[in-house]
């Protein structure tokens, strides 16, 4: 039940706002829900107890075709349905950039996470579908409506790439589902039974291929990556929290939800083609990163590089590998969306992101500096920051696996480092830069989000266990599966 | 006889239109009642559904004119579509010149000629009830005589329509010779491949294909459509469209059923080619009216897929995606008429009328294929049919055609809600059309969420045609 309490909570959060015609309202609304939708998760985290999945409601929807609503949460989907309704708290109490249609605003906000928060839980692979298409319509408005300056690009090309991938994964589901008729004579599009299926190998490898497509171009991997600068970057502030925080995640689950759950032995016997990918995109992610003058698109690139490390832990296949995989996951939910917050709020201050036209903020803005600065770090994983657990992590399980390879990515860490620093040096410090006009140091409200980020991310860099526990019960019997 | 007489009443819906017809042609004479006539016409759409609702289940014959589940269900989808487009004219027409008592007499006949065509089981009546329907809809076509616009899309439908008859009668009467009888079963006993059969076969494939706007004969589509009355555009689009497909399936599932492996691969290629000119010209629409027109082109290849695939599901989800395609058309043809039909004039409209603007959504969405709303099911189990059939390549193509679409799609729906409009007008006023525009958008949100009975009521409904 506590699920579908968590998904009612956020999709009332997402329909009551554009029932209220003042702004403040909706805002109080949508944080109400928000904030009761997080109790709701965390309450089920105290409950989850052992391993599998948990939590399990399942009701026919429609059995003619075999699809059900059929939702439970294991070591993989908690944690992220934990970011999901934390980030939707963030997000509405940092609230809207420029104040116009905001009870929209919020409601859109409240329902990618209500979309989101049902990709984690669903399985059913059409459900799933279901609630990956409902994410897709909320983020357009939100770019389209609220966004910078090339939003009508931006919002566009973040549907076409996200859509073209859709649709090739919805094909793989309807194979997989066909396939399962033939052979059975049965319906279904769950999860447990469609994982039964026996599939001649080649076919097996188109269907990985055709699922991980869908994925890698959420995610994203590099080269379908080139949505993400544009959209992140025109996004609203709320709106790149939730697409840096939990919609690359959705991609990040999928893979190891579908084609890991469903064709181990492709993942194992491609195991080196797709760590090469994610090598790839770390660097790449880290180098286009260094080049970039927009203090967003550079924390934009900067996850891409980030979810490199998700693919390689997932190409690693061990149990650490997977483990720091899906903490990576987390850690990134949280430090990505501060960074972003940071760069929302230096807009909105100095009124400009562009970071040749900054420099020496810190002696205005102090404690925007301190939070930069900690976001920086948590950005480039320093230790004590939840991303250093999890990319040292994903590290030990790729050399257990690939041995030399593994040692390719340490330079990537140099580099990130370096456009972290460097960006900070050029826009934080140094003497302040007289041209420059700056309207005070964070907001109220700002702050609390901020706050909110900073706790987690420094938390679980200190004491990893309570989030590691729980996903270690799914990695390590993930791992022994394959 | 007495037995005949005693099976009167599978008639009496098409009865109780057609008296209703002539009471709202005499309520409006001198253009004083016009909301008077809509009303009458609205009562006896109301009335002759919910008779029609007491004859669920029965099965019977006045001669040829059968009734049974297949008839049942086109009937009810033809009443309840027509009885929207009159919700649609009675604030649409406040803006004729003239009395429009005719107008709904032509509307009422249409739909009592669309009814008679799915009951009807021999050439001659189904002939005598399409050419009913379709003389009506000539004339609704060019109603604004004011408007040379609406002329032209008269002229042009009739022009048309007339070529299109004369192919059928062509064919009609060569399938005669062939077979000596006009009883669509006797028919597909008797009829076996031939040099003439052909001949019928194409005849008849381009006088319906016609009809329904199937590639190549879809020319007329575009200019009837937003030339014609945004009503009336409405009708053509809801009824006179789903009055061809049931043809189709008459004549091809019924009759020449047993020449299936003559025409399917034809079925097949106009589906794919109706389905892609369809999708890919309605791209560069700047009218939404012209936009919606090579839409329902589209959506017509979408249901002849259903009949190339040739079975049960096939059949069944042709007729659904009939449903499914007037709710969207009918919701969407309201707001477009309420609102104006340039692109540039839906600019901004969450801001005139909340309702309207995500009624529109829903329904370019839905007409888009997103789950779950009504169009994504019947899309989704024509495709399916496709594939039990091996028509692989074919549900291939609908899939690809359905991803294109998004873009048209999206671009009405960022009109709305994106693009801002200096235009306030009217703020959320509560016109005919939005009252249409629920009742569709109710209609699509249930047949969404829970598509179960419809499907199996549909399913019911076509053992009795498929041979």
């Amino acid at each position: 039940m506590i699920l579908s309490v968590i998904l009612i909570l956020l999709l009332l959060g997402s329909i009551l706002p554009w029932l209220v015609r003042s702004a403040t309202i909706a805002r109080c609304v949508a944080i109400f829900f928000a904030f009761l939708s997080f109790a709701a998760s965390i309450y089920a985290y105290t409950m989850f107890e052992g391993s599998g999945f948990q939590f399990e409601e399942r009701y026919e929807w429609i059995p003619s075709l075999g699809i059900s609503y059929h939702l439970a949460v294991d070591g993989l989907s908690l944690p992220l349905v934990i970011l999901t309704t934390l980030l939707a708290l963030v997000a509405t109490i940092y609230g809207v950039d420029e104040p116009k249609r905001d009870n929209q605003f919020y409601g859109l906000i409240m329902l990618t996470c209500f979309g989101t928060a049902g990709v984690f839980m669903a399985l059913d692979l059409f459900l799933f579908f279901v609630f990956w298409e409902i994410v897709l319509i909320p983020m357009y408005f939100l770019i389209a409506i609220w966004g910078g300056p090339r939003k009508d690009y931006a919002s566009f090309k973040f549907i076409i790439y996200t859509h073209i991938g859709s649709v090739i994964m919805i094909l793989a589901f309807f194979a997989m589902h066909y396939l399962y008729y033939l052979q059975t004579g049965v319906r279904t599009f769950d999860l447990f039974e469609l994982a039964k299926l026996s599939i001649e190998p080649k076919l097996a490898v188109i269907l990985f291929i055709a699922l991980i497509f869908g994925f890698f171009i959420k995610m994203p991997i590099f080269p379908f990556h080139t949505w993400l600068p544009a959209a992140h970057v025109e996004a609203p502030t709320s709106g790149s929290v939730l697409l840096a925080g939990i919609l690359l995640k959705m991609g990040g689950y999928g893979l190891f939800r579908i084609p890991y759950t469903f064709f181990p032995e492709v993942a194992k016997a491609y195991a080196y083609p797709i760590a090469i990918i994610a090598i790839v995109t770390i660097f790449y992610g880290a180098l286009a990163a260094m080049a970039q003058e927009d203090y967003k698109s550079l924390i934009a690139l900067s996850s891409v590089s980030h979810m490199g490390y998700v693919l390689l832990g997932a190409a690693a296949l061990t149990p650490a590998a997977i483990t720091g995989a899906i903490f990576q996951m987390f850690a990134h939910g949280v430090a990505s969306p501060l960074l972003f917050i940071m760069a929302g709020t230096l807009h909105h201050k100095a009124g400009t992101r562009l970071i040749h036209r900054l420099g020496g903020v810190a002696h205005k803005m102090p404690i925007w500096a301190t939070f930069m600065v900690t976001a920086s770090m948590a950005g480039l994983a320093l230790p004590f920051t939840a991303s250093f657990v999890a990319e040292f992590t994903v590290l030990i399980g790729a050399l257990e696996a690939f041995n030399v390879l593994a040692l390719f990515v340490f330079p990537a860490a140099i580099v990130t480092a370096g456009y972290f620093l460097y960006a900070l040096r050029r826009a934080v410090f140094g003497p302040f830069n007289a041209d420059l006009h700056i309207y005070g140091d964070v907001d109220a409200h700002e702050f609390v989000a901020m706050f909110m980020l900073v706790v987690a991310i420094i938390y679980l860099g200190i004491y990893p266990i309570p989030l590691e526990g729980i996903i270690d019960t799914f990695s390590v019997a993930f791992a022994g599966g394959v | 006889m007495a037995d005949t007489l005693s099976m009167l009443n599978i008639v009496i819906p098409e009865i109780i239109v057609v008296l209703f017809a002539f009471l709202a042609l005499f309520s409006d004479l001198k253009g004083k009642n016009r909301r008077l006539a809509g009303f009458i016409t609205l009562v006896g759409f109301i009335l002759a559904i919910l008779y029609l609702l007491t004859l669920k289940g029965v099965e019977g014959n006045l001669l040829t004119f059968v009734l049974d589940s297949y008839a049942w269900s086109f009937k009810m989808l033809f009443l309840f579509a027509s009885a929207i487009v009159a919700v649609i004219s009675i604030g649409y027409l406040e803006r004729a010149k003239s009395s429009v008592g005719e107008y709904y007499a032509l509307l009422m006949l249409a739909t009592a000629g669309a009814m008679f065509v799915v009951s009807a089981r021999d050439l001659i009546t189904l002939y005598v009830a399409f050419e009913t329907a379709s003389l009506s809809s000539y004339a609704l076509a060019a109603y604004f005589r004011w408007d040379r616009r609406s002329n032209e899309a008269g002229l042009k439908y009739l022009f048309y329509g007339a070529f299109s008859s004369a192919l059928i009668l062509y064919g009609l009467s060569l399938i005669y010779g062939l077979t000596g009888r006009v009883e669509l079963e006797a028919i597909s006993l008797a009829i076996s491949s031939s040099p003439v059969a052909y001949l019928a076969l194409a005849m008849l494939i381009a006088g319906f294909g016609y009809k329904v706007s199937a590639v190549p004969f879809h020319m007329w589509t575009p200019d009837v459509y937003q030339g014609a009355p945004t009503s009336v555009t409405a009708f053509l689009a809801a009824v006179s469209k789903a009055m061809g497909v049931a043809i189709f399936l008459q004549i091809f599932v019924l009759g020449l059923g047993s020449m299936i492996g003559d025409w399917r691969l034809i079925i097949a290629v106009i589906a794919a080619v109706t389905m892609t000119l369809g999708n890919v010209v309605a791209l560069v629409q700047t009218n939404v009216k012209r936009m919606l027109a090579y839409s329902s082109i589209a959506h017509a290849g979408y249901a002849l897929v259903g009949i190339a695939a040739f079975n049960p599901l096939g059949i069944a989800s042709a007729i659904f995606h009939m449903v499914t395609h007037a709710l969207m058309k009918a919701g969407s043809f309201a707001v477009v008429g309420d609102e104006g039909e340039s692109i540039h004039q839906l600019n901004g409209l969450w801001k005139r009328s909340r309702i309207a603007a995500f009624a529109m959504t829903v329904f370019m969405f839905s007409l888009a294929g997103f789950p779950p709303l009504a169009g994504f099911w019947s899309k989704y189990w024509l495709f399916w049919s496709a594939m039990e059939s091996g028509l692989w390549i074919l549900a291939l193509i609908g899939v690809l055609n359905s991803v294109i679409s998004v873009f048209y799609y999206a671009r009405v729906i960022r009109a709305i809600y994106v693009i801002e409009s200096p235009r306030t007008l009217k703020i959320s006023r509560m016109s005919s059309a939005v009252v249409a525009a629920v009742i569709c958008m109710t209609g699509i949100l249930i047949i969404g969420v829970y598509p179960q009975p419809v499907i199996a009521t549909l399913l019911e409904a076509i053992r009795a045609v498929y041979p």
